[in-house]
């Protein structure tokens, strides 16, 4: 029987959702980083030295970091303001951490229930929504996330930026799920379902849901880092998360000038978490996605 | 005598002076811009007699070369274009290249004669006359005639259109080169507004063209009687002027001008490192260091208009900001020494405390400043914060800054959360801000960082800030603006003295613009250019960028 | 063939037709149509204006009509900032866009192909290791900052080429490199599983009994099958790079596509960002039509298929 060998056997799908089984196997580097970001995030507070929104005291503007001045009190320096830079870094964490996994859940959640539910209701539903789905693929991430950010006119705040990343990313979800849940429907423990009486609902939540999770935990891991490059992106274009709060990406768009005059600490302290993370669910996505079904493609 | 009389007392004497060539003494107007023409920088031209003297030295030499302008905004191409000249200075960068005007600021020499050879104000300020050069001609090789001159006033549509055709009350041409303004009532200001860039209508466009293609079309396609003509304009990105070389002053010497738009601070500044632009608009922050220690670049500094706080809304009893003890925490409470170490090195003035800069006419001088207004004193803005009832400090929607000035908004805000006043940046290109000035207090809501780089005098600003119905304004004192009409209507100097400086008080002392500090503005350029920066840079009051264009030079 | 691509004709229409509805509702459910169009500064009375002049106070379905009416007949509307129709600025800046992107697009095809493919032949080797690590760096770090960095390094310090502007073939390294690296994570991650996939097919096992030298097998019968799908990814970037550019192009001053989407921004011109989405939609909707005639046409099978 084929059905066993196939990597969507139901059996072994649910068995392997277990978080722990994923990460026994996982790229270690990339567990460790991801686990870090969670950490210091929750943390943050208590990690930081300094406050990430006060200068430090004594109006010290763009000093040099730690190894060089000799000066522990800002182990990176300080930022144009006067700012602990480690600190902003820090509780930057956070920002990145609500962008990245809040966004990523946002649009997973919304693209799972419509891919679920167009695959396995099919007929006028389906085409009504991957109809939709199309329109809004179509529609290149930045670009309407700037679009977004202009038409939402009354202050950007960070759960706005969340929104906004939600609604450009659920339709890739969408499409992928919605095609798993196709080949999902017309197999013999759904059908068996259906013969024993489960209602549409039921089936979808208990049968259907669980076997496309892999899937969606591929692509949530390789939008985490679209999402996070994009918020990035809207910062350096003036329309992310607003000053004075510590977003990564925004912080390296103040300090990047400092690039052209050798600062490069100021620029490195906040891109290369940003790398490291981006870089990690990158990884953690490419072994998934391997390691789960080597043949999933558009991802 | 204080800089605003002198200030009055030259156009008095320019106005009596009929046809000024080289009018008035260089000492005097030196005094009258004591900040940005100091007096080594002047490469004395008076006008007239200059152009003369230069024409005639030797063979005309053919214009050469090459120079490249990086500029620091994205262009609007409603700067190519003086009848809808706005209130904001930058647009001037490109005007002084292509365009010329009736009358203006030449280095060493205010109100100066340009397209007209000669002009004339009444005693009792009731008409203007004007002899036109006989050497002025557009780009397209028509001469600029009185037909010009008066279809550029009447179909102006630029900042305070509204009381020059309100003024007006006939044009008279006698002939092709001569016209005269009738006005209905007396004109106090008219050289102030028509002869500096407080207005674009002094700024002669040719009638036929304009008529012909319309206000979009000549945007695209703009011609001046300036000293280069535009060859080509890549998208708004890249603007390429062609010396005239039978400008009316003198032949252009550097052949091409390039105005290469590069928005972002570091490629402007790799860029002119590179060797690839000569000029650079707007050193800031992290660059001023490598600046410095880069031989190949000089540097200019200088210390100019002043930033100013604004409350949009504050007269409404809800807002926070109606408090004026609130206000003067707001000012008590910014450290100005940290804002010019941080972003000048400490070179910008911080005692300024007026929102109008000394080289002003009308400003009130550096005797009449009162220290409280620059005052930094964080016990005290904390416990006038306690007094208004905001022991804790309040939100604020957001502060809006003028651009690129985001590193010094973002400055004040943290400086401002050492008084609880907390509040986020609202970035803004520049144009969309000057245009977000122009509609009243609900536009921007929050705090305003604004600074002015618009010409004219200390009442041209008033009329565009402060005045209920001002253009850019988003303050209406009932009792100042009652104060401001008699300053309007008086003929008397000695009067509207006296009543600036009482408005200019009030203001302060009301704190409804909290003063920050002078803007520090360091332009540079590259190691081709012959002229010294002081010769070409802050040449003329009020101008941060490279005038004149047809004095500059490369080394050979 | 015919009534497949009729349907696909079908298809697409309707697509484009939810495209324009998406934007048009958006626009509308988040505020006033007007107030939006005019900028969030207008007064009252321009904003009247546009009220007027768009109808704004009528049906909505009138509404939506005279949108899509405009828009089919080429009106984008106007830009405040450029005071010039929408699309006339577009296609002013759409060749230096498409000049851009092709050069990008080959760069991450370059970095993107080899990368997939040896991480799904020799996914130990140092190679594919290398060439993972240089396609995912271009993903990992912004490229404002890639992009700073490349102006120091080859203007400032090496002096090799210009830091920025158009008009020379110099002044296109930079941008191209900071624009393809990004895409080549993508083009990598599809080159690595459709090869994977095609290296279990009937095919590559019989040329593999048939004693063709493995190396043969991957590049001549493998490769070449795997590509489609990547070519059918990369046609679509394309599109996408025609228009996204919008901080490469701000940094280098690169006259194109997104950097009009970056002056529209900063200038509150909603006009031309709304024109940048349409003409982006419609592109990547056409690009997808023509490319599903194009498999069908060389796959008679996709035609029964669907």
């Amino acid at each position: 029987m084929t059905v066993v060998a196939s990597p969507f056997d139901p059996a072994r799908v649910r068995t392997r959702t277990r978080l722990g089984t994923y990460l026994r196997d996982a790229p270690a580097a990339a567990v460790i980083i991801v686990a870090l970001l969670v950490l210091v995030a929750i943390f943050a507070p208590w990690i930081a030295p300094h406050d990430p929104l006060k200068p430090l005291p004594g109006a010290r503007i763009n000093t040099d970091p730690a190894w060089q001045t000799g000066d522990w009190s800002a182990v990176l320096g300080t930022d144009f303001q006067g700012r602990d830079i480690l600190s902003r870094v820090i509780h930057g964490t956070r920002i990145s951490v609500v962008v990245g996994l809040v966004g990523t859940l946002v649009a997973g959640s919304i693209g799972l229930a419509v891919g679920v539910v167009a695959g396995y209701l099919g007929g006028i539903v389906d085409q009504i929504l991957m109809r939709i789905v199309d329109a809004w693929l179509a529609i290149p991430a930045l670009i309407f996330a700037v679009f977004l950010a202009m038409v939402f006119q009354d202050g950007l705040g960070i759960w706005s930026i969340v929104i906004i990343l939600g609604a450009v990313f659920w339709t890739r979800y969408a499409r992928v799920i919605r095609g798993e849940v196709l080949s999902l429907r017309e197999r013999d423990f759904v059908r068996l379902a259906q013969v024993a009486g489960a209602g549409r609902w039921r089936v979808m939540r208990r049968h259907i849901v669980p076997n496309v999770l892999n899937t969606w935990m591929v692509l949530a891991s390789l939008t985490v880092g679209v999402v996070i490059i994009l918020e990035a992106s809207l910062s350096f274009l003036g329309i992310g998360v607003p000053p004075p709060d510590p977003a990564w990406g925004s912080m390296i768009a103040e300090a990047r000038i400092g690039l052209l005059a050798g600062n490069w600490v100021p620029v490195a302290a906040p891109a290369v978490p940003i790398a490291a993370t981006v870089f990690a669910f990158n990884l953690l996505g490419d072994w998934l996605r391997i390691r789960l079904d080597p043949t999933q493609r558009n991802l | 005598m204080a800089a605003r009389h002198r200030f009055l007392f030259l156009l008095a004497a320019l106005a009596l002076l009929a046809s000024a060539c080289g009018s008035s003494s260089n000492s005097s107007e030196e005094e009258a811009t004591p900040q940005t023409a100091p007096p080594e920088a002047v490469g004395v031209v008076t006008t007239g007699g200059a152009a003369q003297a230069t024409t005639t030295t030797g063979a005309r030499k053919e214009p050469t070369g090459k120079v490249v302008y990086g500029w620091h905004t994205a262009l609007t191409p409603a700067w190519l274009d003086p009848q809808d000249a706005g209130n904001v200075i930058t647009a001037y960068g490109f005007m002084y290249a292509l365009h010329d005007s009736m009358i203006k600021h030449y280095p060493g020499q205010q109100l100066a004669p340009s397209l007209a050879e000669s002009y004339e104000l009444a005693d009792d300020f009731m008409s203007a006359s004007f002899v036109i050069r006989e050497k002025a001609k557009f780009h397209n090789g028509e001469p600029v005639t009185a037909d010009d001159v008066e279809f550029t006033y009447q179909s102006y549509r630029g900042t305070q259109a509204k009381l020059f055709h309100d003024k007006l009350d006939r044009i008279e041409k006698t002939d092709a080169r001569h016209i005269t303004f009738h006005f209905k009532e007396p004109f106090v200001d008219f050289l102030v507004l028509y002869g500096t860039p407080a207005t674009g209508i002094g700024w002669i466009v040719p009638k036929a063209y304009y008529e012909q293609v319309g206000p979009d079309g000549f945007k695209q396609n703009p011609i001046g009687a300036g000293p280069y003509k535009l060859v080509r304009n890549t998208s708004n990105t890249e603007l390429e002027f062609e010396a005239m070389p039978d400008y009316w002053r003198k032949s252009p010497e550097v052949k091409t001008i390039i105005y290469k738009i590069i928005t972002d601070d570091a490629t402007r500044f790799a860029a002119l490192q590179a060797g690839e632009i000569d000029f650079m608009n707007v050193v800031q922050g992290a660059l001023l260091e490598p600046a410095k220690a880069n031989k190949d670049i000089s540097l200019i500094q200088r210390s100019t208009t002043p930033f100013w706080l604004e409350f949009p809304g504050w007269e409404n009893p809800d807002s926070p900001f109606n408090d004026v003890r609130v206000r003067q925490a707001v000012s008590l409470a910014l450290n100005r020494q940290e804002i010019t170490n941080a972003e000048t090195g400490g070179y910008a003035r911080i005692d300024g405390g007026n929102w109008a800069t000394f080289d002003l006419g009308g400003a009130l001088t550096e005797d009449e400043i009162k220290p409280e207004w620059y005052e930094y004193n964080l016990d005290k803005a904390k416990q006038l914060m306690a007094d208004a009832g905001y022991p804790d400090g309040f939100e604020v929607e957001q502060l809006t800054p003028l651009a690129p000035y985001y590193p010094l908004a973002e400055r004040v805000i943290t400086q401002l959360a050492e008084i609880g006043i907390k509040t986020k940046l609202n970035r803004m290109e520049r144009a969309a801000f000057v245009e977000a000035l122009t509609k009243g207090s609900e536009a921007l809501p929050g705090m305003i960082l604004n600074i002015s780089g618009l010409n004219g005098d200390v009442a041209t600003r008033w009329r565009a800030f402060v005045l209920c119905e001002g253009t850019s304004s988003r303050t209406c004192i009932p009792e100042l603006d009652a104060k401001f009409a008699q300053y309007e209507a008086s003929v008397d100097l000695d009067e509207r003295d006296r009543l600036m400086a009482e408005l200019q008080t009030e203001m302060n002392d009301q704190y409804v613009f909290v003063y920050v500090y002078n803007l520090g503005l360091t332009m540079a350029q590259g190691p081709r250019i012959a002229n010294a920066p002081e010769e070409i840079w802050f040449s003329i009051p009020q101008f941060p960028y490279v005038f004149p264009w047809e004095d500059v030079r490369l080394k050979s | 063939m015919l009534r497949y691509i009729l349907r696909r004709v079908v298809y697409s229409v309707i697509t484009l037709l939810l495209l324009s509805v998406t934007i048009f509702l958006i626009v509308r459910a988040t505020g006033d149509p007007a107030r939006t169009y005019a900028g969030p500064e207008a007064s009252e009375e321009e904003v009247a204006l546009i009220r007027a002049e768009y109808g704004l106070d009528r049906p909505l379905l009138a509404q939506y009509g005279s949108f899509v009416g405009d828009i089919v007949t080429g009106d984008l509307g106007r830009s405040f900032q450029y005071r010039q129709p929408v699309l006339d600025v577009y296609l002013d800046r759409l060749p230096r866009s498409l000049l851009l992107a092709s050069l990008a697009f080959t760069l991450s095809l370059a970095i993107g192909i080899p990368a997939g493919v040896l991480s799904a032949v020799r996914s130990g080797s140092w190679a594919a290791r290398a060439f993972r690590a240089v396609a995912l760096t271009g993903v990992s770090i912004p490229n404002f900052v890639i992009a700073t960095a490349l102006i120091f390094v080859f203007s400032v310090k090496l002096g090799w080429l210009p830091t920025s502007g158009s008009g020379s073939a110099k002044q296109l390294v930079m941008p191209t490199i900071a624009l393809g690296w990004y895409f080549a994570a993508a083009t990598m991650r599809l080159t690595q599983s459709s090869m994977l996939e095609v290296m279990r097919g009937d095919y590559v096992k019989l040329a593999r009994l048939k004693g063709v030298p493995e190396r043969l097998v991957i590049l001549k019968h493998a490769l070449k099958n795997a590509l489609i799908p990547v070519l059918t990814l990369a046609a679509v970037n394309f599109v996408v790079m025609v228009n996204v550019a919008v901080v490469i192009e701000q940094i280098f001053a690169w006259p194109g596509i997104g950097d009009l989407v970056a002056v529209g921004i900063s200038m509150r011109d909603f006009p031309l960002v709304q024109g940048v989405v349409l003409m982006a939609g419609a592109m990547v909707v056409t690009v997808n039509f023509v490319l599903d005639v194009v498999y069908a046409w060389l796959d008679p099978r996709i035609r029964l298929n669907r």
